[in-house]
């Protein structure tokens, strides 16, 4: 009897073990759908807030898989709760239940225990593997995980391309990052920048010095032809330029600006100061006036352009910054802190 | 023989006796083979059964079919309002020797049997109501300070009458908790009534015979305290419990609204217990889910108190016991 009750127990154990095993394959199936809603959940999240960045899909396919397996282990059910499970499945009236409890209380009216491990035995025998089903959730957590994971398929679908020559990207980005700055240049790197042309690159402080020398050495900076302008962008044309400072894009239109600097001008002018009559030039000249050469013939583009000419070598500008702020750029608060000045001295 | 196959052979004699008393009790009461098995689960848990119904349904026959089955002393006891305690319980007389000397001899009443039917106690005052009390809960009665112990088994059955209860003294509370079950007999159905009617009014009546008796029926009650039942079945059965009060939170709406006072302990036991038996009866030798469920409505029926809007919205304890079945969940 003691041998034939040790292998009841030795029988129910085994099975019990062998069916834990399955509880814990069937809890990972079932979890699967659901952690992997998650976490392409957080791969959308992830790919909407660093909308450059396009986060690695396996990585997080398998980080699904891998909660998926972290679950299942977390809830291993016990043996007791093993027994209970299948006594529930199989329809075992709680004699599995009922012999594990006995199993680990032995001493507890043997004669009965034995009975109970030997009827738990009898029942066991005939109850098959697939009492514990394995196979995929199917509730709504699995029909969400599916949905996203269409979402997700459409989304690491779509052609990439490489950010410094995806135009697709690029406009976008020059969209989101605020007003465009009329007065900025985009240089490309072909057309006369310092370290193209061969000079040696001054340095961008010392501008008033460079002055003189940048019509000479970057001729095609400081007379900006149309080539230059309408390749750099054909909104920056003068006619454009015009056309928005009409419209008091740059807070300012026309009239305003006239009624700042035609009587300063011409108090400048009488006081033979150079750099009023440069301020007076210049505005003329963005009047279509005309003006004489040199420094006194310097328009608000050849200002901008010589302004671009000081950006070092093989830097570009501001425009590809790929962070919506971006930063003031360069050409504005030159523009903005030469409006100040015109500003002050008019007090 | 190793002393598991002698058990095992005691559980099956158990499980055949059981049937046995069934059919023969089933010869003479036609229709009603739940109230019967009911009947039997008390007593062999030596449980003490109030049944309830109509009049004409045959309690008193169900009665004494049991105790011709189990060939076992039985006593009636028919309750009126003047029944009193010593035409129970028995009584002091003054009797003359042989000598001429006179002295005090107890005379036992009915109550000395191993199945007394008590018909219709709800009839019988609070005072002779309570001469019972001792008797099923201890097994003894006591006269003039002197005890003396009923026999053995006691099994008490009594009956009450739901309709007419003009001129009635319903059972106190502590009385109503010390019986084990209460069973309620439903009218037959037409099949049924039609085989009353031939058994009744023929010219032979059938006889039901003895297949136990007394010490078979307390080695019966021995083996069903041998069943095992888990943890998680006596869990179960604690939590019916519970949810029969209105502040557990497993509580039903219903029970929350209706009940005045839920089951005592007793209850618990009384599910477990009669669990085991029926588990027993049914070939196994641990208690299921199903087990308490099935002997939930006569173990705890009686013992929840109802308040007045149950009356005036007709719920009755058999609904109220189904909600509570139905929210705690095994």
């Amino acid at each position: 009897m003691r041998n034939d009750e040790s292998g009841d127990l030795a029988f129910l154990q085994s099975r019990l073990r062998r069916f834990r095993r399955r509880a814990v394959a069937a809890l990972f199936l079932d979890a699967v759908p659901a952690c992997l809603a998650l976490s392409f959940a957080l791969w959308i999240v992830w790919a909407l807030l660093f909308a450059l960045g396009r986060p690695p899909l396996m990585t997080f396919a398998l980080g699904g898989f891998l909660a998926a397996l972290l679950f299942a282990a977390m809830r291993r059910p016990s043996i007791a709760g093993t027994a209970r499970w299948v006594d529930r499945k199989a329809g075992l009236e709680q004699r599995l239940e009922t012999a594990a409890e006995l199993m680990d209380r032995p001493g507890d009216d043997d004669i009965v225990a034995a009975l109970i491990l030997r009827d738990a035995r009898r029942v066991t025998e005939g109850v098959r593997s697939d009492v514990v089903p394995l196979r995929i959730g199917t509730g709504r957590w699995a029909r969400g995980a599916f949905a996203i994971l269409t979402l997700v398929l459409i989304a690491a679908l779509l052609p990439r391309r490489d950010g410094r020559t995806d135009a697709w990207r690029f406009s976008p980005v020059v969209s989101f990052s605020g007003p465009v700055p009329d007065d900025a240049v985009r240089m490309p790197d072909a057309q006369g920048a310092p370290a193209a042309s061969g000079e040696a690159a001054s340095d961008p402080d010392d501008e008033e010095d460079d002055q003189g020398a940048q019509s000479t050495t970057l001729p095609d900076l400081a007379e900006p032809t149309p080539r230059s302008w309408e390749t750099a962008e054909p909104s920056r044309g003068p006619d454009a330029f015009e056309a928005r400072e009409n419209a008091g894009v740059l807070g300012r239109n026309e009239e305003e600006w006239t009624a700042i600097e035609a009587p300063l001008g011409r108090a400048r002018a009488e006081s033979g100061d150079p750099e009023t009559r440069i301020a007076g030039a210049g505005s003329r000249a963005d009047r279509g006036e005309g003006g004489s050469s040199g420094a006194g013939g310097e328009t608000p583009e050849s200002r901008d352009a010589s302004l671009a000419g000081n950006i070092p070598p093989g830097k570009t500008t501001h425009y590809e910054s790929p962070t919506p702020s971006g930063g003031v750029p360069p050409g504005l608060r030159e523009y903005v802190r030469e409006y100040f000045a015109k500003l002050r001295t008019a007090r | 023989m190793s002393g598991a196959d002698g058990l095992s052979e005691r559980f099956a004699l158990f499980r055949d006796r059981f049937a046995r008393i069934g059919r023969e009790v089933e010869k003479l009461v036609v229709g009603q083979s739940p109230v019967i098995e009911q009947m039997i689960l008390a007593l062999v848990c030596q449980g003490h059964v109030l049944t309830e119904g109509v009049p004409g349904l045959g309690k008193t026959l169900l009665v004494q079919a049991l105790s011709r089955a189990l060939d076992l002393r039985f006593s009636r006891i028919q309750s009126t309002p003047d029944l009193m305690p010593a035409d129970v319980i028995g009584a002091h007389l003054l009797l003359e020797g042989e000598r001429g000397a006179e002295a005090l001899s107890f005379r036992k009443g009915p109550i000395f049997a191993h199945v007394v039917l008590v018909d219709e106690i709800n009839r019988a005052t609070p005072k002779t109501q309570s001469a019972f009390l001792e008797a099923m809960q201890e097994r003894q009665v006591t006269v003039l300070g002197e005890t003396h112990a009923l026999l053995d088994p006691f099994f008490l059955v009594a009956t009450q009458n739901p309709i007419e209860l003009e001129g009635t003294y319903p059972l106190p509370e502590a009385q109503l908790d010390r019986f084990f079950f209460k069973i309620s007999v439903p009218f037959p159905s037409l099949e049924a009534l039609a085989r009353i009617v031939d058994l009744t009014t023929g010219d032979e009546t059938p006889r039901p015979e003895p297949v136990a008796d007394a010490s078979a029926l307390r080695e019966m009650g021995s083996l069903v305290r041998r069943v095992k039942a888990s943890e998680e079945v006596k869990r179960f059965a604690i939590r019916l419990i519970m949810a029969t009060h209105g502040g557990s939170t497993e509580a039903p709406p219903s029970v929350r609204k209706h009940v005045r006072l839920g089951s005592s302990p007793r209850g618990a036991q009384s599910l477990i217990l009669a669990g085991k038996a029926l588990a027993l009866s049914r070939g196994r030798y641990n208690v299921s889910f199903d087990d308490v469920r099935e002997v939930a409505l006569p173990a705890l029926g009686h013992r929840l108190i109802l308040g007045f809007e149950a009356d005036a919205e007709g719920v009755t304890e058999a609904s109220l016991i189904g909600d509570v079945l139905r929210s705690v969940a095994p």
